[in-house]
């Protein structure tokens, strides 16, 4: 079966080219070769700190950023090549949620509004039928139709991201890329959005792409999870494997580093993975160490 | 004699739609040598309070309502200006939330350090140098002797967090307080300076305040947990009793919403209903009642006061109408983590 994603070897850099001498400039490589599946329905956790790359592979999986190498298939059709028109079509099915849910609402739009955008903007449809549509929206996020009419500052953080959440469904899309959805949220509203996250693929059956930096939203959300550093997945797993055999030191390092809620757990001394010391080497492999469990060689 | 003492502090903000009761009669009491970790979310008044007692919030819109807050016997509301200045950045050193915008990005980290050592102490040159250079090495900045001449800009966003807590630290202070001093930071370098903090209360005899949004923070770091909503205490005590057997809903609601491997198989996480109270507009009785699944009639009613928790701790207390762990038992939930 065709998975619905499939990324190979995914290169995106920044830099290249010449300065005003004419001499070359260093490229800086933000993803540097990776590669993974999501099937149908799937929540692939994409993980990682700051600078390993997560985002920008989000953004050129979606071809908001073009990749230099590589390949992205989306329901076995090559993306890295379509013109802008076949890629619009295809822009329905992938949608991408971000982290801030203040900046993504434009603040003089009824949100009403907002979420009715890209459905007039792909000539969906309009009139009723639209108002029909976009309440349907308001509903499947579990926020009341009524408050179509207001403006985002009548909003909480909580409520602006269904909102956005409500918009990136409008299309009907199979895949969400999200990029860190809870991060900016109050913490006892991040549950509230989690929650939704599963809902919805419960009913609609999408697949997500969660980039995320918080291990412990990861384990709940999704199937399999990919660590990224420096530009490689230095591992792909199942996210119990992840989290009971993780193999990789960089792994690790992410795991221990987590803060336990609990006091009687606490005074551990955290040894940090050396990460600029271990740049992994452009031909490094992934190997599998057991059944779907893939480490970078070191 | 505790260390620090705030009585009944209550701070608003007048804006042009009302007044935002930010912070509602709030009173505890920090020793000396003790580390407290304040939870809470936006609008829980955690900051804010913190920002007033030290006298840096905008006055207007901000006002003190009321309180007083004692720092080594003195009340720091009522001092002049002149007087605080000499007091934050000496005996309170402060850590915030972003680094880069509390460093000055002209002046190099030494500059920076040796600023405030001057301010404060009667060091200087070639000592003033060598303190600077004994700071970056304290908090583990690797080559401080060659990082002293470097500017903000050249630091990570982790190593600029150590300056910052270089800084803090720089006179020797008897308190220190953080404001989400690690919410900016990737987890592993979290770690390595919440060990830091612990390494650096041992040493120096430190009494900290750590404010934060994250249950496991507080864990890692503090005897005392604080647990702040609409302005408000609702439960404070030593960290066990509280993580172990809460009776606030509102700390049990957060511990159960938290992700955890004793909870990996189901599916779906504990969600708080609702959403955070809006200060402008603050509920009648206890803030957190229109959240509460076991709110009783009374809750919407009065404001409930801190007071002990029978059978606990000492120092446990919670501010409830309500028993938390008659209504779990009747619900058929477990109480703590």
């Amino acid at each position: 079966m065709i998975p619905l994603l499939e990324v190979t070897d995914l290169v995106r850099s920044y830099g290249g080219g010449r300065d005003f001498l004419g001499r070359p400039k260093p490229k800086f490589h933000a993803v540097n070769g990776i590669s993974f599946q999501i099937a149908k329905g799937e929540t692939l956790g994409l993980v990682g700190e700051s600078g390993s790359g997560k985002s920008t592979a989000g953004r050129a999986i979606l071809q908001l950023e073009r990749p230099d190498e590589g390949s992205v298939r989306f329901k076995g059709t090559e993306l890295t090549i379509l013109g802008p028109q076949r890629m619009k079509r295809f822009r329905r099915e992938m949608q991408i949620i971000f982290q801030d849910p203040y900046s993504a609402l434009n603040p003089r739009m009824k949100v009403g509004r907002f979420v009715a955008e890209p459905l007039v903007v792909h000539d969906i449809c309009s009139g009723s039928t639209l108002t029909d549509r976009v309440a349907d929206l308001f509903r499947l996020v579990g926020l009341d139709p009524a408050f179509m009419a207001r403006y985002p500052h009548e909003f909480s953080g909580g409520q602006r991201q269904r909102i956005n959440i409500a918009r990136s469904l409008a299309l009907s899309p199979s895949l969400i890329v999200a990029d860190e959805p809870i991060t900016a949220l109050d913490v006892s509203i991040q549950a509230q959005i989690v929650n939704l996250f599963q809902d919805l693929q419960d009913q609609l059956g999408l697949a997500y792409l969660l980039i995320a930096h918080d291990l412990g939203m990861v384990r709940y959300l999704c199937q399999r999870v990919a660590v990224m550093m420096r530009g490689r997945i230095v591992e792909l797993a199942p996210t119990e494997a992840i989290f009971s055999d993780p193999r990789h030191p960089y792994t690790r390092s992410l795991l221990d580093a987590i803060p336990i809620p609990d006091p009687d757990r606490k005074h551990r001394r955290h040894i940090a993975f050396d990460v600029a010391a271990n740049i992994p080497a452009r031909e490094a492999q992934m190997k599998e160490v057991n059944p779907g469990h893939f480490v970078l060689e070191q | 004699m505790s260390l620090l003492e705030i009585r009944n502090l209550s701070v608003a903000f007048d804006i042009p739609d009302g007044r935002v009761h930010a912070v509602n009669g709030v009173s505890y009491r920090v020793d000396a040598g003790e580390t407290l970790g304040i939870v809470g979310e936006s609008g829980s008044g955690k900051s804010v309070h913190v920002l007033a007692m030290l006298g840096l919030l905008p006055m207007p819109p901000a006002r003190i309502l009321s309180g007083e807050v004692l720092f080594e016997g003195t009340d720091l509301l009522k001092l002049p200006e002149h007087a605080l200045r000499n007091i934050r950045g000496g005996r309170i050193g402060m850590v915030f939330q972003d680094p880069m915008s509390s460093l000055n990005p002209v002046l190099t980290i030494g500059r920076q350090i040796s600023e405030v050592l001057k301010r404060h102490t009667k060091l200087s040159g070639k000592a003033l140098r060598n303190r600077a250079i004994e700071l970056l090495d304290l908090v583990g900045i690797p080559d401080p002797t060659w990082r002293l001449d470097q500017y903000p800009h050249q630091f990570s966003g982790g190593m600029r967090q150590r300056a910052m807590i270089a800084i803090a630290i720089a006179c020797n202070p008897t308190l220190l307080i953080a404001d989400e001093a690690t919410t900016a930071l990737d987890v592993t370098v979290q770690a390595q300076i919440l060990d830091l903090i612990n390494d650096l209360k041992s040493r120096l005899g430190m009494t900290v305040i750590w404010i934060t949004h994250d249950m496991g923070v507080v864990a890692e770091l503090a005897d005392t947990i604080q647990v702040m909503y609409g302005g408000r205490i609702m439960e404070r005590g030593p960290v066990r009793p509280v993580f172990h057997a809460p009776r606030s809903a509102y700390t049990w609601g957060l511990l159960r919403s938290l992700p955890d491997e004793g909870k990996r198989i189901q599916r779906r996480l504990y969600q708080i209903p609702g959403a955070p109270p809006d200060m402008l507009h603050p509920p009648k009785g206890d803030p957190f009642a229109p959240r509460n699944p076991f709110a009783t009639p009374r809750c919407f009613e009065d404001v409930p006061q801190l007071r002990p928790v029978p059978g606990s701790e000492d120092g446990h207390l919670v501010a409830a109408w309500y028993d938390l762990p008659s209504a779990l038992a009747a619900a058929g939930l477990e109480a703590g983590s």
